[in-house]
């Protein structure tokens, strides 16, 4: 197992990256690197650029300035080679409101070109995990917050990605929710994915293995969130972004 | 009532960061009213006439000179074929046969027989040549041939394709095209900029999928909506109109299929202008409105102004509609029909390599 994961090695390397969007700088000299086997967590306020950053990484953007590199086993690849392992679930409402759980799962199978064998292994294993299978017959748009965004969890998971970028998935989910979201989160990790998830909520970063702290399209800081609360001084994140608002002042 | 005030200027505000529906409702009556009073009159003109007689036949050509003269009616060119033919084909919209030896010398026996042979196909030009043929007629004999009796000359009028003049056999195959179109261009369009309100388009492009499937996936389905659409039409024209379909159905359903290709890309291309579904209805209406009044399907082009007319004939629904009604009605051949379907595959493939470029896959 721990040969295979080295084997398949995934890296996302992003180098000065810039986007403007008429006079908003949504983005400024932005540079990380984000490596399989950890969960990744953009942390920051509203306005902060994490959409943006996660629709350049997907190349639904172009960017202004600096390049985002693809590597499989420290090769470079081509994006559009490396498309097929990322799953992406967007911030907005993401799901077919008329459509049932049930459809969306076998509209995603054909969407994704998955194969009957491992789609039907897959969708046992997925909604056993999410508790949804006794809601196959609800349509998307009748589910409540939290059983959404597991539904889109769901089908982002079906076609087993490599790589999965998650733009503020547990925003509007009560805190039951949240806790069983992370907890499928984690399992994913440890399946070898590279998760890669923003939200503005700071609680929510101690839970990941390494952080990406930013605001106004800037990167504050990288690392591990312990790390980064020590060095600040801080007890927690809320305190560390209070505290920056202080020293602007 | 500053409540009302601010509600009203709230609307205002809106309003006026709409450029698509700004433009509907600035544009659109300036262009209905241009429209209106200049494309669209029911009386026909420029009826293409052919006449049928030995070369000598003198009041017979003073008859056809009135009747060019006159303005409703134009020469076609030279033909081949006869008289008969030509209305037959298509080629004219009237004939006017004299009896054996010409008109005059038919006169001169006191029996003069006038056959007018009519193209019924548009029942709304039919029903003017008649009478303006019998009033040309007697125009000449009286005040140039000073024959000042009743009128000596017994018309016998025949129709063609449509004899009793049905007006629902006239519009019955327009309203299928026209609907074929509404449906096509609403449905895809509408589903495009739902995906786009919705912000489910998010999830397409970053699928591992091209634009090309999108636009395949988002357009196939409302084609079979189009198609069922079109065959509901057709039998409420045969249960309830007692209408007959004398063409190839072949024909008919290739027609169907030619005529997908501009409206499909007309609708993915007006898709690419808007984020919600009210843009993309208004838009609707504007390319709907222009689509149906220039298109020949209710008022007929030949009484168009030339630029009009131009316009028209680039128009896809234009000839969608021609091929419908010929086919129906008459059985059209297979020259006309490549004729009308080429114009459609050739702006069809315009239109789809604009929206085609226009369709990004990024936000």
């Amino acid at each position: 197992m721990k040969a295979l994961l080295s084997m398949n090695k995934t890296t996302i390397d992003i180098t000065h990256l810039k986007k403007t969007f008429g006079d908003i700088t949504a983005l400024n000299d932005v540079s990380m690197r984000f490596e399989t086997g950890r969960l990744y967590g953009i942390i920051g306020p509203a306005g902060a650029g994490k959409t943006t950053l996660f629709r350049l990484i997907l190349q639904m953007l172009i960017p202004d300035a600096g390049q985002i590199v693809y590597l499989q086993n420290n090769r470079p690849q081509k994006f559009d080679t490396f498309r097929d392992k990322i799953a992406y679930m967007p911030q907005t409402q993401s799901l077919y409101a008329d459509l049932s759980v049930d459809e969306h799962l076998s509209f995603f199978k054909e969407l994704y070109g998955i194969n009957q064998k491992t789609y039907a292994m897959k969708r046992d294993e997925l909604l056993h995990m999410t508790r949804l299978d006794k809601f196959l017959d609800r349509p998307a748009g009748k589910l409540s917050g939290g059983m959404y965004k597991k539904l889109g969890l769901m089908c982002a998971l079906l076609r087993s990605p490599e790589i999965m970028l998650l733009d503020e998935p547990t925003n509007g989910v009560d805190p039951i929710s949240r806790r069983e979201f992370w907890s499928m989160l984690q399992t994913a990790v440890n399946q070898g994915i590279l998760v890669i998830m923003s939200t503005a909520y700071m609680d929510e970063a101690e839970r990941c293995g390494a952080v990406v702290l930013m605001e106004s399209g800037q990167m504050l800081g990288a690392g591990e969130p312990q790390k980064l609360l020590e060095t600040a001084h801080v007890a927690n994140f809320d305190d560390y972004f209070l505290n920056r608002g202080k020293e602007d002042k | 009532m500053s409540t009302l005030l601010g509600f009203i200027k709230k609307e205002l505000i809106a309003l006026r960061r709409d450029p698509i529906m700004l433009a509907a409702i600035l544009i659109l009556p300036i262009v209905q009213v241009i429209i209106l009073s200049q494309a669209i009159t029911f009386e026909a003109r420029n009826l293409r006439l052919v006449i049928d007689t030995i070369p000598d036949d003198t009041i017979m050509t003073r008859v056809y000179d009135h009747a060019l003269g006159s303005g409703w009616f134009k020469k076609v060119a030279p033909l081949q074929k006869s008289a008969v033919e030509a209305v037959q084909a298509g080629e004219a919209d009237v004939a006017l046969i004299a009896p054996k030896g010409g008109l005059t010398r038919s006169l001169i026996r006191g029996e003069g027989e006038l056959q007018i042979l009519i193209d019924a196909t548009n029942v709304l030009k039919a029903q003017s040549i008649e009478g303006y043929l019998q009033g040309i007629i007697s125009g000449v004999l009286t005040q140039e041939m000073h024959i000042s009796t009743h009128n000596p000359i017994h018309f016998s009028t025949r129709l063609l394709f449509n004899p009793e003049l049905n007006t629902q056999w006239f519009l019955i195959p327009a309203i299928s095209a026209v609907l074929v179109l509404m449906s096509l261009l609403t449905l895809i369009s509408v589903s495009i900029a739902r995906e786009k309100e919705n912000g489910t388009i998010e999830t397409l492009i970053s699928a591992p999928i091209s634009k090309y499937d999108i636009i395949l996936g988002k357009t196939i389905p409302y084609i079979f909506v189009a198609f069922v659409n079109m065959f509901l039409i057709q039998t409420v024209g045969w249960f309830f109109f007692d209408m007959s379909f004398n063409g190839s159905f072949l024909m008919f359903v290739l027609s169907f299929m030619a005529f997908c290709l501009p409206a499909t890309a007309t609708a993915v291309w007006l898709a690419t202008y808007t984020k919600t579904q009210q843009q993309a209805m208004l838009g609707l209406i504007i390319i709907i409105f222009l689509a149906l009044m220039l298109s020949g399907a209710f008022f007929p082009r030949e009484n168009m102004p030339e630029i009009l007319q131009w316009i028209s004939y680039i128009n896809p629904l234009t000839h969608y509609t021609y091929l419908v009604r010929n086919i129906i009605l008459k059985g059209a051949g297979w020259d006309y029909f490549a004729e009308h379907v080429g114009v459609l595959l050739l702006s069809g493939t315009i239109i789809a390599a604009i929206a085609l470029k226009r369709f990004k896959t990024t936000l």
